[in-house]
């Protein structure tokens, strides 16, 4: 059987059925197989030969349905592009397949216009709207135009010879490959009708089903649905997308859909409408996922929605098509699973060595046996060697699907992720490599990595690592567009993060396992209590690094410059436990600016813990160095009136988005009446006072640096991990102490640990005082409100990329205020990049 | 008279920063004709459409229905300007 027997039988029998609604057009079963006869003696007649290649790149319509069915009537093989595809991409699989004809719109056509010069198989273009776009015609050498419409007019709608058989290929359909560039799996018609006779069995389809196919024709997925309602006399309506969710739901309801086949991130919309339940979906029969799991509750919420629905978790990769469903009977019992393998396939996993493991619970990879196994790929035969090997049974070749199975007791199968790095998202397959190399096409791009993490509504977001060239400043958004320019949709990175350098194995190559494995871990168990840490062996662990440090740098104590705050109090006991109390120096630099009380608790410190401490007043030393006079004069050029002595600052507002996120820096005084202004700083008054606020830093570290030369110490650091991520302006200059053994620590988690290790309790509990923790918004004040627990919780989820949806419901807040607070962490984080310097520190996970 | 079409042109104004800053680069945003399709362009996904609502919520301050959500609300810069009058007009 040949797959254009679906339509010719169909047409036969049921002549006046319509099998296509797409929009206002309602095409019947004979109107189709009338309209694909004259194209297929079109083709023939323009010189297609048997097993000739016609690409068709337009948008789900009549005409992309008609043009798949005229390929095959003229014994030519097919394929689908999806038509959010780019020029350069179509060049290459155009011209891998040697495509001999282009059937698109003008719309598409003038999109790609520069490639097709460059196309030297492709003979003829056909135009679905021709008569819409004559200027395209005009001094035009190379590929010959058609008019669609004129074709269907002028050529017969007899079924032309055909002298096909059912081991000839019927179509390629293009997938990602490990490599960037993509690969065409090769289906013959045999694979195809098999695949489609298995599914359609076990969906138990009948002519009486409407099935509603929103997914693009490129996919395998939206493509069967097309080809089994041909087979059974079915209906398809066919939409371009599913983008306005109301529209669709009117559809369902208005065509009496029975059959709905989605993907997770459209169930996830779905779910996600106010008054879903009060739509009447009685005449839907079943729904379908595959491309992706469904999570659990999401499968939960659909059978509320839809009670009487029957909901069918399918498995499947476009080299086979389908592997496995699971019967709707089960979907309550083990919602995770997708069940076992369809009719007239077996599916079963093997270990390494390819030895089938018969156990529960074991993880190996999924094998494929079946006559819906694809030929192999077009061009690729070594690619084809590695997936297509001998099987069980002699001369036979089976699939192995590069994804990772186990099954449980009853033999269901469980998927539990890809062998190779390929991503899944929004029921796509994407190429790392493919977004790498357009992302590398970036000048400012030293090298980047891409990775699927954890998404709410997509299964698997994109998101880039990217390190960039010194001087770069580009946004993320810069990064996006760029890639949007020359990607479809689903491969533009979701989330961009600049890094300094990749994790890398010793030989170089990329660690992305470790990119995506922690975070995806954590993101999962995301709640209130995931910054609780093990207060002991943290001691522990801190202790012996930074007895290591002392030791491999050969010093014999350590210095703490005392602030009078939590922080510093932690470091100072936590080098006592290390070193002893007799190899600890807490050294108090108070300045003409600090505040009193901060001196007074240091000593009270020192006091309570028995170390030995120095207090030097270094005001002398800045005043020398003109520290305070170079500040005013900057901050003088912003407020004329400043006398020198009022309180001031310097802050990051939100949502920064500009390039030059510099000249969003913004200077806030209190004068002595006690009023708070601000006013942005142009580049020059910035420089001006963050050099002189650094002048002060420096001197601290000229002190803590003396004593440590004199008594051979090392200088203990005192950033904590809130502040370091966040880059914040207040510690610049903080860099070049020795070791930061606290940098790994979030604000929560430091005092979580001074608590434990009976730091006193007046310096827990005093109020941070608004210097230290410069988290100041100018334009109103949402982190105002927000205790230092619930910032860090935030900050954890936005380093760790939690899906927004696992936050709000973790943290009681609305998406609104996750979404702000991450953008904020973003903007400032990058720009504040160039501020953080990292001296050795403890990693978190390690 | 000035201020209504100062009023509409602002709400043109800020539908377009927010499909220029989300969904395309800005030289395909020049382009970008008021009657365009956003759906045929290309230019919105399922997951863009709750991108656009939440900026409509929270911008205007009105609330999307479910019903709501189709094409002829949301389908190009005009609709979703008249829409967003239509909606004000009726709250005030």
């Amino acid at each position: 059987m040949l797959l254009s027997d679906f339509l010719e039988t169909s047409a036969k029998a049921f002549p006046c059925k319509v099998a296509l609604v797409c929009q206002d057009r309602r095409v019947t079963f004979s109107g189709v197989d009338t309209h694909a006869n004259s194209l297929g003696n079109a083709l023939i007649d323009d010189g297609l030969r048997k097993q000739d290649r016609v690409a068709v790149y337009l948008d789900n319509s009549v005409e992309s349905v008609v043009s798949i069915f005229g390929t095959l009537k003229a014994g030519g093989i097919f394929l689908v592009v999806n038509p959010q595809v780019k020029a350069l991409k179509l060049r290459y699989i155009l011209n891998d397949c040697q495509a001999r004809v282009l059937i698109t719109d003008s719309k598409h056509l003038t999109d790609v216009a520069d490639i097709i010069p460059r196309c030297p198989d492709l003979k003829s273009i056909i135009l679905t709207d021709h008569e819409k776009a004559p200027g395209l015609d005009e001094h035009v050498t190379g590929p010959r135009r058609a008019s669609y419409r004129a074709i269907l007019e002028q050529y017969p709608s007899g079924r032309p010879e055909n002298h096909c058989i059912d081991i000839d290929l019927a179509s390629l359909i293009y997938t990602s490959g490990t490599t960037g560039n993509p690969k065409g799996v090769m289906l013959t018609h045999l694979n195809m009708v098999s695949a489609a006779t298995s599914i359609a069995q076990y969906l138990e389809n009948t002519g009486d089903d409407v099935i509603l196919d929103c997914l693009p024709l490129a996919f395998d997925y939206g493509l069967y649905q097309v080809l089994m309602a041909f087979k059974f006399g079915g209906t398809v309506v066919l939409e371009k997308g599913f983008v306005y969710p109301q529209q669709i739901i009117d559809v369902v309801i208005r065509e009496k859909v029975t059959g709905w086949p989605l993907v997770p991130t459209v169930a996830a919309i779905l779910l996600r409408l106010k008054k879903i339940e009060e739509h009447d979906f009685s005449r839907l029969r079943y729904i379908t996922n595959t491309a992706q799991a469904l999570p659990p509750s999401h499968i939960l919420r659909l059978r509320q929605v839809f009670p009487h629905v029957k909901i069918f978790s399918m498995y499947g990769l476009t080299e086979c098509k389908r592997v496995s469903y699971l019967p709707p009977d089960e979907v309550d019992r083990r919602p995770a699973s997708v069940g076992k393998a369809m009719p007239n396939t077996q599916a079963f996993i093997v270990d390494d060595r390819g030895n089938e493991i018969t156990e529960a619970g074991r993880a190996g990879e999924l094998v494929v046996r079946g006559a819906n196994v694809m030929r192999g790929y077009w061009n690729l035969p070594d690619e084809t060697d590695r997936v297509l090997r001998p099987g069980p049974y002699p001369g036979e070749k089976v699939l192995y699907t590069g994804d990772l199975f186990q099954k449980d007791e009853e033999g269901y199968l469980y998927f539990l992720g890809r062998k190779d790095d390929i991503i899944k998202t929004a029921g796509e397959r994407v190429s790392p490599r493919e977004v790498e190399n357009v992302l590398c096409e970036r000048e400012d791009v030293v090298e980047a990595a891409v990775v699927g993490v954890e998404d709410e509504l997509l299964g698997q977001a994109i998101k880039a690592f990217v390190v960039l060239v010194s001087d770069a400043t580009p946004t993320e958004k810069d990064v996006m567009a760029f890639c949007s320019k020359r990607l479809e949709p689903f491969m533009v990175p979701k989330y961009v993060d600049f890094c300094r350098e990749l994790p890398k194995t010793s030989t170089g190559k990329v660690r992305k396992k470790d990119l995506v494995k922690a975070k995806a871990v954590d993101s999962m168990a995301f709640s209130r209590d995931i910054l609780r840490i093990d207060c002991e062996a943290e001691t522990r662990r801190i202790c012996s690094f930074i007895q290591k440090q002392a030791g491999d740098m050969r010093r014999s104590g350590a210095v703490v410059g005392l602030s009078g705050g939590v922080d510093s109090a932690l470091c100072a006991e936590l080098c006592v436990r290390a070193l002893g109390k007799d190899k600890v120096l807490g050294l108090v630099l108070p300045e003409r600016e600090s505040n009193p009380i901060s001196a007074e608790y240091a000593t009270k410190l020192v006091r309570k813990m028995g170390i030995a401490s120095e207090t030097i007043d270094i005001t002398p030393t800045i005043e020398a160095l003109g520290a305070y006079e170079n500040r005013d004069k900057p901050i003088r050029a912003v407020f004329p009136d400043y006398d020198g002595r009022w309180k001031s600052k310097i802050v990051l507002p939100a949502d920064l988005l500009s390039k030059d996120a510099l000249n969003f820096f913004t200077l806030k005084v209190e004068d002595s009446d006690g009023n708070i202004r601000s006013a942005r700083l142009n580049n020059e008054n910035l420089r001006g006072i963050v050099a002189a606020t650094n002048a002060k830093q420096r001197t601290r570290m000229m002190y803590l640096y003396q004593c440590a030369e004199r008594d051979n110490y090392l200088v203990c650091g005192t950033t904590n991990r809130s502040e370091a991520v966040q880059g914040f302006f207040v510690k610049y200059g903080d860099g070049g102490v020795d070791i930061e053994p606290i940098q790994h620590l979030y604000k929560n988690q430091v005092y979580q640990l001074a608590e434990h290790l009976g730091v006193i309790r007046e310096i827990i509990d005093r109020a941070p005082s608004p210097d230290t923790f410069s988290f100041v918004v100018t334009d109103e004040e949402f982190y105002f409100r927000m205790p230092y627990d619930k910032l860090d919780l935030l900050m954890y989820a936005w380093e760790n990329s939690v899906p927004i949806g696992e936050v709000c419901a973790a943290m009681d807040l609305t998406e609104e205020q996750v979404r702000r607070a991450f953008r904020d962490f973003t903007s400032k984080f990058n720009a504040t990049k160039h501020l953080r310097t990292l001296p050795p520190t403890l990693d978190m996970r390690a | 008279m000035t201020g209504e079409r100062n009023a509409r042109g602002d709400i043109r104004g800020q539908f377009k920063k927010f499909i220029s800053g989300n969904f395309m680069s800005l030289d395909e945003t020049a382009s970008l004709r008021d009657d365009a399709s956003l759906l045929e362009e290309g230019i919105m996904d399922s997951t863009g459409v709750l991108d656009l609502v939440m900026f409509i919520e929270e911008t205007f301050d009105i609330e999307v229905k479910d019903e709501e959500l189709v094409p002829d609300n949301l389908d190009s810069v005009n609709k979703l300007v008249a829409f967003v009058e239509r909606k004000t007009a009726r709250a005030a």
